[in-house]
C-alpha cells in the first residue's frame, strides 16, 4: 500500500487533502445548488431535492427582474459595501500613517487598535445596539457636541439604521485595513524615498507619486477581501435592525435568510445567490486584473 | 560649490559613528570617503545630504550652515548603491521626477529629459518600463535622474559595488567624463581603494569614525599618515616589520631580528625621526628587490613561502623570522617554497612608524 | 521657526499626531469599554434616561447569571422588575429546553469546534500553500478559485449542506461543524500561508537536502520554523473567523451543539426588554479567549496580514 503512495508525485500528494475538502464542501454543494436553482424545490414539498420540478431559468428571471426587494437589497448592499470599504481604507491609511514612526508605547497602541477585529461581530452589534438606543451614549455625546438635545432614532429610522450598521462595521473592520496598510507602508524601500527627497519632493509628493503606486496592489487586495465580506454582511444587521424598519435595511444575506425562512423557496434563493456570486466575481476580476502578476 | 565639514560628530546612543571630522572640499573636486565597513563614511555622507542631523559640528555649503536645511532643499544629487530607481515609473518618468516635483512646465521637462538622455545614450530606452532595462542602462538612468536638477553637489554611495569588473571600469570612465563635462563637486563613498585612487583628486581615509588622512592619492600611497592607512591602502598592502630605530656612530638604523636597514639618508631629510624602541618599518612590495643569490651585504636572507602568478608580474612571499614579506617580482622569476631568497629594500621609499601612536615619522 | 531635519518632526506635528492617536484610541475603546462597564451594572443602570458611564453600583450578578444560566439566576437581586424577571424566565426556558442553562457548554462547544477546525484548516492549507508556492500548482486559476469560495453568500451554501448533512447524519454534530468551518476558512489559510512561504528562498531547503535530509524533513525542519510567524498570524486570524461565526452554526445546528455566538443571539431574542447586563457579561467573556490567544502568539506576529501582496 505504501508503495502506491510513493508513486504519487509530491505536489499532487500535497493537494489531495484540500481537494477532498473542496470537493465535499464546495464543488458538490455547488452542483446541487445549481440544480436546485433551476427547480422549484422547497422542503415543504416533502420530496427529495432531486424530485423537484425543473423550472429552467424562471427563478433567475423572477428574482433578478421582478423581485424588488431583492434588487433593493443588492443595491443597498452595494452602497454599504462601497461606502464602508472606502471609509475603512481611508481610516486605515490614516492610522498607518500616524503610526509610522516609533514612539514609546507604540506596541500597546497598536494592540488596542486591533481589538475591534477580535470581537465577535454579533457582540459588536449588540454593543452598538446599546450605544445607539434613544437614551444611549451616542445621542448624549452628539447632543453635548452640538449643544442641543439629540434624540435620533438610530435603530428605527430607515436611513439612520443603515448608517448605524455602517458605523458598526467600520468600527470593527478598520483595524484590518490598518494592519494590511501598515505592512504595506513598511515595505516601501527607504532608498527610493530618500532618492525622492533628495530630488526635492515634499512628503505629499512622495506619497502620491511613490508610495501609492508601490502599494497599489496591496490596497486592491484589501479592497477585494473586505468587499467580499461586506457583500455577505449579516450578523450586525441581524442584531441592530433586523432588516427594518420593514425592509429598509435589508442586506442580501438578510433577505435570503428571511425569504428562506418565510417562504422556504430554496431554488429561488439559490438563484439569487448565484447572481450575487456572478456580480462579485466579475467586479473583483476587473479590480484585480491590473495587478494580478504581483499577487500570484 | 565647496563643502566644509567642521567638527562633524554623530552619536547614536553609545556609538560614536563620526568623531570630530574636519574636511574642506574644494569646488569641483572629487573626494572619496574611503574606509572599511563601519568607519562612518556613509553616516558622513548622510549628514552632508541632510538625512542625519549632526550631533555636534556643522556642514557648510559655500559658507552656509546647512544643519537646519531639509534635504529636499539642499539641491544635492544622490546616487545610491542599488540605484533606488523608482520601480513604478518608466525611465523617462524617473529622470523627469526632480523636474516634475518642481512643477516645471511639461515642455521644458520633456526637453531637459531628452537632452540628458541623449548625453547618456538613453534615448531608446526612455519609454520602456524599468524592469526591462539592463544594469548598465539602469545605472545611466540613475545618473540622468540625479543630474536633471543640475545639483551643485553630487553624493555617491558605493555606486560601483554591485557591478562586475568590466562594467565597473566602464562606469569609472563614464563618471570621470561626466565630471569633466559638468564640473560638479563630488563626494564618493567606497570601501574599494582602487576606485578611490583612480577617481579622486583627494581621498579621506576613515576608520572608526575618525579621519586618518586627507590627501591626494599619491601622497596617501607614498606617505601614509599612520599604520592604518599604510595597511589599508595598496594591493598588496604595505609590508610592516616591527623593530627599533637606533643610532650608532652617527648612522641611523632600523633594526629587527634578521634584518637591518640603514636609514641615515632618511633621517637627514626628516628630522622627526628619533630613537624608538617600538617602531615599525613600512615598505611596499614594488620597492623590494629579490634575488636568488646574495649579491652583496645589502641583501638579507629569507625563505620562500609562496609564489603567486599575477600575469605580467608575480608576488612572492618571503618568510623572515616570524613575519612574511610580500614582494613584486618579474614574470620570469622562478622559485619554490623552501628555497632561500635574498631581498633588499629601497631605503628611500620606506616609511617609519611609531608603534605606540601608529603615526608616521615622515609625514 | 527652526526647520526640522529629515526624520524628526516639529513639535506641532508631534502634538497633532498625539491628539489624533488619542482620539482614535478613544473611538476604538469606547464600545468595548461600554460593554465591560455594562457587564457590571445592575439592572436599574442599564437604560436610564441619561446614560451612566461608570457603574455606580457595580455588581457581579450579570456574570452569575451567565455562569449559572438565566433560568437558575432568577429572583434574588433583581428586585421588583417583573419585566426583567419575565425576560429572564423566558430566556431560561428557551435554553433549558435545549439542555444548557449556563454558558459553559456553549463555550466548550465553541472551543472544541474552533480549535480543531483552525488546526485542520492550517494543516491542510499549509500543504496546499506549499504546493502553490513551490510548484506554482494550478497557475493563476487555482489560487483564485480557492479564494472565490468565500464570495458565495453563506445562506446559499448552507442549503445543500443541510441536505447533505441530514443524509449523512452530520446535522447538529461537532464533527459536521468542524468540517464546514475548516472548509470555509481554508481559502484564507492557503492564501496567507502561501504568501509567507513565498518569502522563504528555495535554496535553504535545497541546502538541507544536500546535507542529507529528505524533502519532507527539509520542509519540517527548515522551512516551517522560518514560516512560524506567518503561520501564527494566520492561525489567529482563522481562529477569530471561526470563533465569530454565527449564521452557519445557527442553520446547521439546533439543540445539541450550541456554540457561543448562538447562545449570545438567544440571550438577545427575549420576549420582553433586553438583558443588557448579562448580554454584556457574556460578550466580555466571549472576547477573552481571543485576546489570550492573540497575546500568546504576539511574539510570532512578525508580519502583517497582507494576503500575499507584500514582496520583499
Amino acid at each position: 500500500m505504501f508503495g502506491l503512495f510513493r508513486k504519487i508525485p509530491f505536489p499532487i500528494a500535497l493537494i489531495i487533502p484540500i481537494e477532498i475538502v473542496m470537493m465535499f464542501l464546495l464543488i458538490f454543494p455547488l452542483i446541487v445548488e445549481i440544480w436546485v436553482s433551476l427547480t422549484n424545490w422547497t422542503p415543504l414539498l416533502g420530496v427529495n431535492w432531486w424530485h423537484a420540478d425543473f423550472l429552467g431559468f424562471e427563478n433567475y428571471y423572477k428574482i433578478a427582474i421582478k423581485d424588488h426587494r431583492f434588487i433593493n437589497a443588492v443595491i443597498r448592499t452595494s452602497i454599504i459595501a462601497t461606502i464602508c470599504v472606502t471609509v475603512e481604507l481611508g481610516l486605515g491609511l490614516l492610522y498607518a500613517t500616524l503610526l509610522l514612526k516609533d514612539f514609546p508605547g507604540k506596541r500597546i497602541v497598536v494592540s488596542i487598535l486591533l481589538l475591534p477585529m477580535m470581537i465577535i461581530p454579533l457582540v459588536a452589534g449588540y454593543n452598538f445596539f446599546m450605544l445607539f438606543i434613544e437614551n444611549g451614549p451616542i445621542n448624549q455625546i452628539l447632543g453635548f457636541i452640538l449643544g442641543k438635545k439629540v434624540e435620533l432614532h438610530w435603530l428605527s429610522d430607515p436611513n439612520l439604521g443603515l448608517v448605524a450598521v455602517m458605523i458598526a462595521d467600520i468600527w470593527e473592520w478598520t483595524p484590518l485595513m490598518f494592519l494590511i496598510l501598515m505592512a504595506g507602508l513598511a515595505s516601501v524601500p527607504q532608498n527610493q524615498v530618500r532618492a525622492a527627497v533628495s530630488l526635492g519632493a515634499s512628503n505629499f509628493q512622495i506619497f502620491r507619486y511613490l508610495t501609492i503606486p508601490l502599494i497599489k496592489h496591496i490596497i486592491l487586495i484589501a479592497v477585494v477581501i473586505r468587499g467580499m465580506e461586506l457583500f455577505k454582511i449579516f450578523d450586525v444587521v441581524f442584531i441592530l435592525t433586523k432588516g427594518g424598519p420593514g425592509t429598509s435595511t435589508e442586506t442580501i444575506s438578510f433577505y435570503l435568510y428571511s425569504a428562506g425562512f418565510t417562504y422556504m423557496r430554496m431554488g429561488y434563493i439559490a438563484a439569487g445567490s448565484f447572481i450575487v456570486l456572478a456580480i462579485f466575481l466579475t467586479a473583483s476580476y476587473y479590480i484585480l486584473k491590473p495587478v494580478m502578476k504581483e499577487i500570484i | 560649490m565647496k563643502v566644509v565639514l567642521e567638527q562633524l560628530t554623530k552619536r547614536f546612543d553609545e556609538l560614536v559613528a563620526v568623531n570630530n571630522l574636519n574636511l574642506e572640499i574644494k569646488e569641483g573636486e572629487i573626494v572619496s570617503l574611503l574606509g572599511p565597513s563601519g568607519c562612518g563614511k556613509t553616516t558622513t555622507l548622510n549628514m552632508i545630504a541632510g538625512f542625519e542631523r549632526p550631533t555636534e559640528g556643522a556642514v557648510y555649503f559655500d559658507d552656509r550652515n546647512m544643519n537646519n536645511v531639509h534635504p529636499k532643499n539642499r539641491n544635492v544629487g544622490m546616487v545610491f548603491q542599488e540605484y533606488a530607481i523608482f520601480t513604478t515609473m518608466t525611465a523617462f518618468e524617473n529622470i523627469a521626477f526632480g523636474l516634475r516635483v518642481r512643477k516645471l512646465p511639461k515642455t521644458e521637462i520633456t526637453e531637459t529629459v531628452e537632452r540628458i538622455a541623449e548625453s547618456l545614450n538613453l534615448t531608446d530606452t526612455l519609454h520602456k518600463n524599468i524592469n526591462k532595462l539592463n544594469l548598465s542602462e539602469l545605472q545611466r538612468v540613475a545618473m540622468a535622474r540625479t543630474l536633471s536638477t543640475q545639483p551643485s553637489l553630487l553624493l555617491l554611495d558605493e555606486p560601483l559595488s554591485n557591478l562586475d569588473a568590466s562594467l565597473r571600469e566602464k562606469t569609472r570612465v563614464e563618471l570621470n567624463r561626466l565630471h569633466d563635462r559638468w564640473g560638479i563637486t563630488m563626494v564618493y563613498v567606497t570601501h574599494d581603494q582602487t576606485e578611490a585612487i583612480s577617481l579622486s583628486s583627494r581621498i579621506a581615509v576613515m576608520s572608526a569614525g575618525k579621519l586618518q588622512q586627507f590627501e591626494t592619492p599619491e601622497i596617501i600611497y607614498k606617505r601614509p599618515a599612520n599604520l592604518f592607512v599604510a595597511q589599508f591602502i595598496g594591493n598588496p598592502p604595505s609590508n610592516i616589520l616591527e623593530g627599533a630605530i637606533k643610532e650608532s656612530e652617527g648612522n641611523w638604523y632600523f633594526d629587527t631580528y634578521g634584518f637591518r636597514l640603514d636609514i641615515s639618508n632618511l633621517r637627514n631629510e626628516f628630522s622627526k625621526v628619533k630613537h624608538c624602541e617600538k617602531a615599525a618599518l613600512g615598505f611596499r612590495a614594488e620597492d623590494i628587490g629579490v634575488r636568488m643569490s646574495r649579491e652583496n651585504g645589502e641583501y638579507t636572507a629569507g625563505t620562500i613561502y609562496n609564489l603567486e602568478l599575477l600575469g605580467y608580474e608575480s608576488i612572492v612571499d618571503i618568510k623572515l623570522a616570524k613575519t612574511i614579506i610580500r614582494a613584486l617580482v618579474p614574470q620570469n622569476f622562478h622559485a619554490v617554497p623552501g628555497d632561500t631568497a635574498f631581498f633588499k629594500v629601497t631605503a628611500e621609499k620606506v616609511n617609519l612608524f611609531d608603534l605606540e601612536t601608529g603615526k608616521n615619522f615622515l609625514s | 521657526m527652526k526647520e526640522v531635519a529629515y526624520n524628526e518632526e516639529s513639535k506641532l506635528f508631534g502634538v497633532i499626531r498625539f491628539s489624533l492617536i488619542a482620539v482614535i484610541v478613544l473611538f476604538t475603546m469606547f464600545p468595548i469599554y461600554w460593554m465591560v462597564a455594562t457587564s457590571f451594572k445592575p439592572v436599574q443602570e442599564w437604560t436610564p434616561p441619561k446614560p451612566i458611564y461608570f457603574p455606580k453600583d457595580p455588581t457581579l450578578y450579570n456574570y452569575k447569571t451567565v455562569f449559572l444560566g438565566p433560568g437558575r439566576a432568577k429572583g434574588g437581586w433583581w428586585g421588583s422588575d417583573q419585566g426583567v424577571r419575565d425576560s429572564l424566565e423566558s430566556t431560561g426556558a428557551k435554553i433549558r429546553i435545549s439542555g444548557e442553562s449556563s454558558f459553559f457548554i456553549p463555550f466548550v462547544n465553541s472551543m472544541i469546534v474552533c480549535v480543531t477546525s483552525t488546526f485542520l484548516s492550517i494543516s491542510i492549507g499549509l500543504l496546499a500553500a506549499y504546493a502553490i508556492s513551490r510548484y506554482r500548482f494550478g497557475g493563476n486559476f487555482f489560487p483564485f478559485f480557492i479564494l472565490s469560495a468565500r464570495m458565495f453568500p453563506p445562506i446559499a451554501v448552507v442549503i445543500p449542506l443541510v441536505v447533505m448533512f441530514s443524509t449523512l447524519r452530520l446535522l447538529d454534530t461537532h464533527f459536521g461543524l468542524i468540517i464546514v468551518y475548516t472548509g470555509f476558512t481554508i481559502p484564507f489559510s492557503v492564501w496567507m500561508i502561501k504568501s509567507f512561504l513565498d518569502d522563504i528562498p528555495h535554496e535553504l531547503e535545497e541546502a538541507a537536502i544536500i546535507d542529507g535530509m529528505t524533502k519532507f524533513q527539509a520542509i519540517i525542519k527548515v522551512t516551517i520554523p522560518l514560516a512560524k510567524g506567518g503561520i501564527a498570524a494566520t492561525s489567529l486570524f482563522i481562529f477569530i473567523l471561526n470563533w465569530s461565526e454565527f449564521l452557519i452554526a445557527f442553520l446547521l445546528t439546533s439543540t445539541r451543539v450550541i456554540t457561543l455566538p448562538i447562545l449570545i443571539s438567544r440571550y438577545f431574542s427575549t420576549t420582553q426588554g433586553h438583558l443588557y447586563g448579562p448580554q454584556a457579561a457574556l460578550g466580555t467573556i466571549a472576547t477573552i479567549p481571543v485576546i489570550i490567544f492573540g497575546f500568546m502568539i504576539q511574539k510570532h506576529l512578525a508580519r502583517g496580514l497582507t494576503f500575499g501582496a507584500v514582496k520583499k
